[in-house]
């Protein structure tokens, strides 16, 4: 076993430089420069032995051409001074534009510069690697599963935070400054961190970019991708809610003033309205009615054994757009998932505003180290609250079963949505429980969420 | 990226010109650059792709066995690179008549179009295929292997035609040209280097495996260069030498291994009948013709690796002597080698020109292979070989060859049918002498006259310094011995020209690797000439010198150390004094009078924000934080502090205390406003 990992260890540090020298490459090579590089390799090959062919002649040529351009950038100095008006939200899989601010310092005027982003580094640690497993990934061949290379490929992907987008080449005058817009593709939610900017110049030929790095700190929050869902029409009827006026101080049923009334023993003193008696010389009570409204209870099944899985970033994708969606109309909604403990947010009517649910939904991670029956238990407490269920699975087992039936039972409406991975053959989910009700059991399989959601 | 205009055409017409396919050239250029004339464009959909793909691969396919099947040789990869631009046309006229700029790669490579099918990849990968089909035609006009200097030049212009099209603005024209010119000069010089390093490790690893596997030829098989491209490098190593009372005897060859069947460049020795020989009673001399005279003696001085060797003999060798070996094996064809003898060999070969070893010929040694059989029947008809007496024939065998053809180190890449030795004697007429020697045994044996084909030293540099000939490396020849009137005789076909062409590869630099040889040689000599006990005084010797050198290498480098530890501490040392004068120890001073102390361990910084915090009403003391900053850079910094900050820090120091006396503080009133606060 110990050799086993340490096979492993030995493997993730090779794939780690290989991560490092191509990003490395990717960043310092422009595309001519990869054509180049590219060109060499094939006539290193081919040029192998002098004698049989001149094209060591054509890898020389190039490789001079490439070592002249990369001798360049030690040339290149600048000093700049840069600030970024970042805006406090972007969503994954749609482009943020942004600007910045760059000062030149030095004396000289400077031109065809590219900027770049850097961000936290996407590589996994060690740990990470060897505790993860790809989905799927035993649908690989027997030297990818042992070599595990798509298993780090993978975590990479994960792991990215944003892609930047190539912006436009640049020119900053001698001590002048320049305000640009940068766009940038997140694709992870969770907090953006921006670590540097980076100035890149190409040499003499367009091969090689020199770059230097300016480090500046800034953070954006991405929040999860958002689905379209339909006009919602949620079951459910108005349920009273003890001491819900705070809730809900100014639309609908609220707990307001109704009339006053004779004191009737018994009635606490606080209700006593003291101008009134003053004026009647006999104690008089305010009357309040009591509060009925709408609430939704968003049940996340956070309740999943790997980091950064698709299925479980389209649940809370999924969430995100019903807290979105349930946020425009009259209703309190709770948000109900497990993370270190049992969380309930609760939102509308004057409580948390939608950035702040969706500032929590950017943060969410699966729960790996405790029972389905914590959430279970969390939803039963609050279900005489409760209106409706919004229930979001990742699986369809006999404790998500369960949970479902005792929400039925003691008479809550339930929508249930449960993920499918498989797209080739899905699994075509029983609705047990739900057989009466099958209209609100819905599979979501992924890559077609959209379509999906499209029929609830 | 998009190649500029006629960029394409004109790398088209290069490969053209290198490879001789001109009307190919022609007709692709017509095709890719004739796309301006017309608006005919076409959406390519993946299928189409795949397809077009699909052909390419078939061309290649078909023309790689079509080409196996003629010339059966490991070279067709090269001759099929060269038909590239030809083969993957298709796909470049499918990018040329596009409708789109740039066409999906992931539909042409098979193991992208598997990747895309199981889903893996989505994405297309979009590219412009023209620049790497130009890259194509630039590797098969490579593949032409023409050395004559005007591929690297057409080379370096299409590369900064390319470069210039997708430069940088930031850059000036002249600054361009004269970076690209470094780096096509760096280029040039690159690859005159590279060519010349890998046949400079082809040598060396020959020789290195040959010490590996055995110091001297096998005596049963040898490999000619006789099929290999390029120019053979022989190096001036000294192999052995050789002295001799007589000098009319040189120049002369000495022989080491005989073979009679030649076949794909290798000449085998067959049924070599290995007899042992009997020493005399001194264990040293070994007799080769017993029963002769020997009115000659020439003398070898030669490593005998590991104690063994084959060895160099003329062909009137009788006797040797003064070679202490355990052993010593004779084989029929006259090829003598040593066993458990020193590492190095002092010998005499005895000569009588009278006698020489006999070996009588056998089949073999008119052994003709087949493939080589029609074009020396040809030529044996053009020089009328039949009919003539045997010395008549060698006669004009040895004009043939002398006349009509030139001794060369570098071979060209073989075109059209046959064999290399039927190239050699039909159309290039150039070679290096297993060339020569080859084709004169099988011409030889055409015309029915048995020959073999022999290896060994041609002998001619005489050394008045040494008063011996001196054998090199690149003395290594081969040569045929031909079997007239009973008597096997050395018959060297190589042009005499042989000589300057060898010689004609040195340079200036060939002085100090002749000195090294020489010296080498010398203490091979010396180290196995000496007595056992003087080697051993001398290793004694020698290592007492190095550790000399090296203790008086250490004691003096320890003393240079302390030198420089003494002289850092030292700066050190005045670099603390320096800062021990700062006048702004006076400011601290007046304060401390005042009672305000200062802790050893609170910075100075602190010390002044604490006085400030107790008395903000004191406008003076905002002003202590940046005297302190000139004071700590005074104090602290490595590369110390300018002239002109140390009169600022006097002049602060001098004015602040100045007004600070003004102000007449007295330790009373701190404490004053002290209670009150």
């Amino acid at each position: 076993m110990g050799q086993y990992l340490t096979v492993k260890r030995l493997f993730f540090y090779f794939y780690r430089r290989i991560y490092l020298i191509k990003r490395w490459a990717g960043r310092r090579f422009t595309a001519g420069g990869k054509f180049v590089l590219f060109c060499m390799a094939g006539t290193a090959l081919v040029g192998i032995d002098t004698k049989q062919t001149l094209a060591y002649q054509i890898f020389t040529l190039l490789s001079a051409i490439l070592a002249t351009s990369m001798i360049s950038g030690f040339f290149f100095r600048i000093r700049i001074s840069a600030a970024r008006i970042l805006p406090r939200f972007g969503t994954v899989g749609e482009p943020v534009e942004y600007r910045i601010e760059i000062t030149n310092k030095s004396g000289k005027v400077q031109n065809g510069l590219r900027i770049f982003e850097n961000f936290t580094d996407a590589c996994p640690s060690t740990e990470e690697y060897i505790a993860a497993r790809e989905p799927n990934e035993e649908r690989r061949n027997f030297i990818d599963r042992v070599f595990g290379y798509y298993r780090f490929l993978w975590l990479v992907s994960r792991k990215k935070q944003a892609e930047t987008i190539p912006g436009p080449l640049v020119s900053i005058p001698a001590g002048g400054k320049i305000d640009l817009t940068l766009k940038l593709l997140p694709t992870r939610r969770g907090p953006l961190k921006m670590t540097a900017v980076v100035i890149a110049r190409p040499d003499p030929f367009g091969l090689f970019n020199a770059c230097v790095t300016h480090p500046l700190q800034d953070t954006m929050l991405i929040i999860p991708r958002r689905y379209t869902l339909p006009d919602l029409k949620l079951a459910g009827t108005r349920k009273y809610q003890a001491g819900g006026v705070a809730l809900a101080s100014s639309v609908g049923d609220s707990e307001e003033f109704k009339s006053l009334r004779d004191y009737r023993p018994g009635d606490p003193l606080r209700k006593i309205h003291w101008k009134s008696w003053a004026k009647t010389g006999q104690p008089v009570v305010k009357e309040y009615q009591d509060e009925f409204f709408v609430r939704h209870a968003l049940i996340l099944d956070t309740f999943w054994k790997t980091e950064h899985d698709d299925l479980f970033e389209e649940a809370v994708s999924i969430a995100s757009s019903f807290a979105f969606s349930i946020q425009s109309q009259d209703a309190i909604l709770d948000l109900m998932f497990v993370g270190t403990e049992a969380y309930c947010f609760s939102s509308g009517r004057g409580l948390l505003h939608i950035d702040q649910i969706l500032r929590i939904m950017a943060s969410v991670i699966p729960c790996k180290d405790q029972p389905f029956s914590n959430l279970t238990s969390a939803v039963l407490n609050r279900a005489h609250l409760l209106s409706g269920c919004i229930c979001i699975l990742l699986s369809w087992d006999e404790n998500r079963k369960d949970l479902i039936h005792r929400l039925k039972s003691i008479g809550v409406p339930v929508l249930v949505l449960v993920l499918d991975r498989d797209i080739e053959s899905p699994a075509g989910f029983e609705p047990d429980g739900m057989a009466l009700d099958p209209e609100n059991f819905h599979t979501l399989t992924m890559g077609r969420i959209q379509e999906g959601l499209a029929r609830i | 990226m998009k190649p500029p205009i006629f960029f394409l055409g004109f790398s088209i017409l290069f490969w053209g010109w290198q490879s001789g396919h001109w009307v190919w050239a022609v007709m692709l250029v017509l095709l890719f650059e004739g796309n301006r004339l017309f608006n005919f464009r076409y959406k390519w959909s993946d299928p189409d792709l795949r397809r077009i793909s699909d052909l390419c691969t078939l061309f290649c396919m078909l023309l790689f066995i079509y080409l196996l099947f003629k010339w059966q040789t490991a070279g067709v990869m090269i001759m099929l690179i060269q038909w590239f631009p030809v083969l993957l046309s298709p796909i470049m006229a499918a990018q040329v008549y596009s409708s789109d700029d740039k066409i999906d790669v992931s539909s042409l490579f098979f193991v992208l179009r598997r990747r895309r099918d199981k889903g893996d990849r989505q994405k297309p990968i979009l590219y412009n295929l023209t620049y790497p089909y130009i890259a194509v035609c630039m590797v098969s006009a490579s593949a032409a292997n023409i050395r004559n200097g005007y591929f690297y030049m057409a080379l370096a212009g299409f590369a900064c035609w390319g470069l210039w099209v997708n430069r940088s603005g930031r850059y000036p024209l002249f600054g361009f040209f004269l970076v690209f010119i470094l780096a096509a000069g760096t280029g040039f010089a690159g690859h005159h280097g590279l060519h010349h390093l890998q046949l400079l490790l082809e040598r060396k690893g020959q020789e290195w495996f040959s010490h590996i596997r055995r110091f001297d030829p096998d005596p049963f098989q040898t490999r000619t260069a006789i099929g290999d491209i390029g120019t053979l490098l022989p190096s001036k190593k000294i192999i052995f030498k050789v002295q001799s009372g007589n000098r009319t005897l040189f120049p002369i060859l000495l022989r080491e291994a005989s073979y009679d069947i030649y076949n794909h460049a290798m000449w085998i020795a067959t049924r070599p009948d290995v007899m042992s020989l009997n020493p005399d009673h001194t264990r040293r001399n070994w007799t080769l013709i017993p029963g002769y005279g020997f009115p000659e003696k020439i003398t070898v001085f030669s490593y005998l690796h590991k104690g063994e060797g084959v060895l160099k003999l003329p062909q009137h060798a009788v006797q040797i002597n003064n070679l202490p070996a355990a052993e010593m094996k004779l084989n029929r064809f006259g090829t003598m080698k040593a066993s458990g003898a020193p590492g190095f060999g002092v010998y005499h070969i005895l000569l009588n020109r009278a006698i020489q070893f006999h070996s009588a010929p056998t089949e073999y040694d008119l052994h003709v292979p087949n493939k080589e059989k029609r074009v020396l029947k040809d030529i044996s008809i053009k020089l009328g070989l039949k009919g003539r007496s045997d010395q008549a024939v060698v006669k004009v065998v040895e004009d043939f060859f002398k006349k009509k053809f030139t001794y060369t180190l570098t071979q060209e890449r073989k075109t059209g049918p046959g064999t290399r030795v039927g190239f050699f004697l039909t159309q290039s007429k150039k070679g290096h002498c297993e060339f020569f020697a080859t084709a004169a045994v099988l011409l030889l044996r055409t015309a029915g006259i048995p020959a073999r084909y022999a290896k060994g030293y041609s002998v001619s540099e005489y050394s008045a310094l040494e008063d011996r000939y001196i054998v090199r490396d690149r003395d290594a020849h081969a040569w045929a011995r031909v079997y007239i009137d009973g008597k096997w005789r050395d018959f060297d076909a190589t042009p005499a020209s042989r000589i300057n062409e060898v010689n004609r590869s040195e340079t200036w630099w060939n002085l100090f690797s002749d000195l090294w040889y020489y010296i080498r040689f010398k203490i091979s000599e010396w180290w196995w000439m000496e007595k056992k006990t003087v080697r051993i005084k001398s290793v004694w010797w020698i290592l007492v010198i190095i550790f000399g050198f090296a203790a008086g290498r250490f004691i003096m480098k320890r003393k240079i150390r302390n030198q420089k530890q003494v002289a850092s501490t030292q700066r050190f040392t005045s670099r603390r004094q320096a800062g021990i004068d700062s006048e702004f120890y006076q400011i601290e001073q007046a304060l401390t009078q005042l009672g305000e102390n200062r802790e050893g361990s609170v910075t100075l910084h602190c010390w002044i924000e604490g006085i400030r915090n107790k008395y903000p009403d004191v406008v003076l003391f905002n002003e202590l934080s940046a005297i302190t900053d000139i004071h700590y850079q005074y104090r602290f910094d490595p590369n110390g502090i300018s002239p002109s900050r140390r009169i600022l820090l006097k002049r602060l120091v001098k004015a602040w205390l100045d007004r600070f006396k003004r102000l007449d503080f007295k330790p009373s009133d701190l404490r004053n406003r002290r209670s009150m606060d």
